[in-house]
């Protein structure tokens, strides 16, 4: 259930950027925010099934470890479009 | 379909496109599955080989007298004088702490360990003897390739309760050497021409013609193992020795109502050196624990064997990286509070009589092991708790671990330092569970405290 939801907010979220006027990502943009999403799916996978292997301590320091790097690469994409669309 | 298509009829045509792609695998699944490659189904990363990774110069090696372990001569290697000092620190030690209600030795974990470490069927050289044979039923015995032999084995054998299963062929100027000269109970075993095993008060007879050995593993459950040295730790290898006294008597049975024999294990760690077997079957590598570590499970297995005269295809020797990681790694005999584990290089010199030489191999000082299982009332497992192979790996950054590890050398410290990080919260106390007795007790577990499809997850 956890994967279908991420799968339909990741869905959802590609479709309203290819789709959208507002905001138009330019590759290495594209790049970046790939990047990041794959960290952070690879962050809560680990985040969820170390809470499965009884070992929550592991998975929050997987959820830093992996997690951290993704969303500041998300970030970095999602700041970089905020300003170009900002000064246009 | 048609050229030019809307957005509705694309979304269509895709789904059609995505129903074809997920019957497909449907269509002939009777075939496939019988198509499928006999024996463990491993990653790519799992090399197959013809030689151990650990070196064997089967010159040197000659069959060893299991009673020449710590585990039966410990007297012999440390003096009567002083086992007697550990009994009586043994005894004091589990007093004091029950009475103090010390973590994991409260009267609650002691039950526990007595309730795990029962109801085994114990163990014998030939079995019950109670299966039908196909000469009682007046039909011939059950005839295959050794290739399916060792399919209906190793899926007998884990339906059973085995975790990972493998075979070797016996040969004299090898692996027969590592069938052990004499029993636990001292007992001779002869490899004798005989048309039956035999089994008197002074030997015990293997037909030459038994010339396979099945060996498996069975899983212990790592929740438990990382409470050692207590005894709810302690109860991780009593609990998988009695729950594989079960398969050994369920495998000698199917074995004689195949109209094969099935010589077992007389008793705990009888007939062969299990690690060594281990390693010929490719079920894992030799390690620093100087046991062996199997890519699905690590060091959390007790690995057993028993022979047949049903031919098998053997399995071969493998590379996963484990053997090149140990010398990498140093965590267990950093962590082994006797500090008994070798630092040092892998070598041909043994540490004492309680190793077989004729191999290279991390030595251990077994009588300092022995002499911190007296102190601490158990048998520790300590080494086995903090190995970064004991992960259970559903976390996908154990699976990359293991992956790359089998490929380079260059991360393998990397690697140690993050397991530290993620697994070791008592890193510099090594005397402490890595994770508290009591927090056990509220532990939501599965059966036995295993993730049995583990193996499945892993090859899948």
């Amino acid at each position: 259930m956890l994967w279908l939801i991420i799968g339909l907010v990741l869905g959802a979220a590609v479709y309203w950027l290819v789709t959208t006027e507002k905001v138009k990502l330019t590759w290495y943009e594209w790049v970046l925010a790939l990047l990041g999403v794959i960290l952070l799916l690879i962050a809560i996978q680990n985040y969820s099934a170390s809470q499965v292997e009884l070992e929550p301590r592991a998975g929050g320091f997987l959820l830093l470890l992996i997690g951290l790097p993704g969303l500041i690469l998300a970030a970095v994409a999602g700041v970089l479009a905020f300003l170009r669309a900002k000064k246009a | 379909m048609p050229e030019s298509l809307t957005r509705r009829e694309f979304m269509k045509e895709l789904g059609k496109l995505g129903a074809v792609a997920s019957l497909a695998p449907m269509v002939n699944l009777e075939e496939q599955a019988s198509d499928k490659a006999v024996g463990l189904q491993r990653p790519s990363f799992i090399k197959t080989q013809d030689e151990p990774t650990s070196g064997v110069d089967w010159a040197n090696v000659n069959r060893y007298a299991e009673f020449n372990t710590t585990r039966r001569s410990f007297t012999k290697y440390v003096g009567e004088e002083e086992v007697n000092r550990l009994t009586e620190l043994r005894a004091a030690n589990l007093d004091q702490w029950l009475k103090e209600g010390k973590d994991g030795y409260t009267l609650l974990d002691l039950a526990m360990q007595s309730g795990a470490g029962s109801g085994g069927v114990g163990r014998s050289f030939i079995g019950p003897q109670k299966a039908k044979t196909p000469e009682d039923l007046g039909v011939p015995k059950w005839e295959g390739t050794p290739e399916e032999a060792a399919m209906v084995v190793t899926t007998a054998l884990r339906h059973m309760g085995a975790a990972t299963v493998g075979f070797v062929e016996l040969d004299t100027n090898t692996t027969e050497k590592l069938i052990y000269s004499h029993d636990p109970d001292g007992l001779e075993l002869r490899i004798e021409d005989a048309e039956q095993p035999e089994e008197t008060e002074e030997y015990r007879v293997i037909p030459k013609k038994a010339r396979w050995a099945v060996v498996y593993t069975v899983q212990m459950s790592e929740e438990t193992m990382a409470r050692c040295p207590t005894p709810i730790g302690s109860m991780t290898t009593s609990l998988t020795y009695r729950r594989s006294e079960n398969i050994q008597q369920r495998l000698q049975e199917f074995l004689r109502g195949l109209g094969y024999m099935g010589i077992g294990e007389s008793s705990t760690n009888a007939l062969g050196i299990a690690p060594a077997f281990g390693v010929m079957a490719g079920l894992g590598e030799l390690s620093r624990l100087n046991r062996l570590i199997t890519p699905e499970y690590g060091p959390m297995v007790r690995v057993f064997k028993l022979l047949t005269d049903l031919p098998l295809a053997p399995t071969k020797p493998i590379d996963a990286g484990i053997w090149d990681f140990c010398h990498d790694c140093l965590k267990c005999a950093e962590m082994c509070p006797p500090k008994n584990l070798s630092f040092g290089d892998a070598t041909w010199e043994v540490r004492g009589g309680w190793n077989n030489p004729g191999h290279e191999a991390f030595f251990e000082n077994s009588t300092a092991c022995r002499s911190y299982w007296y102190s601490v009332g158990t048998n520790c497992g300590i080494c086995f708790a903090v190995c970064p192979f004991s992960s259970k790996n559903l976390a996908s950054f154990n699976r990359f671990r293991n992956s790359v590890a089998a490929k380079t050398r260059m991360f393998n410290k990397t690697f140690v330092s993050l397991d530290d990080l993620l697994y070791s919260p008592y890193r510099d106390q090594p005397d402490q569970p890595q994770k508290s007795a009591a927090s056990w007790w509220k532990q939501n577990l599965p059966d036995y405290g295993i993730d049995t499809v583990q193996t499945v997850r892993e090859t899948s």
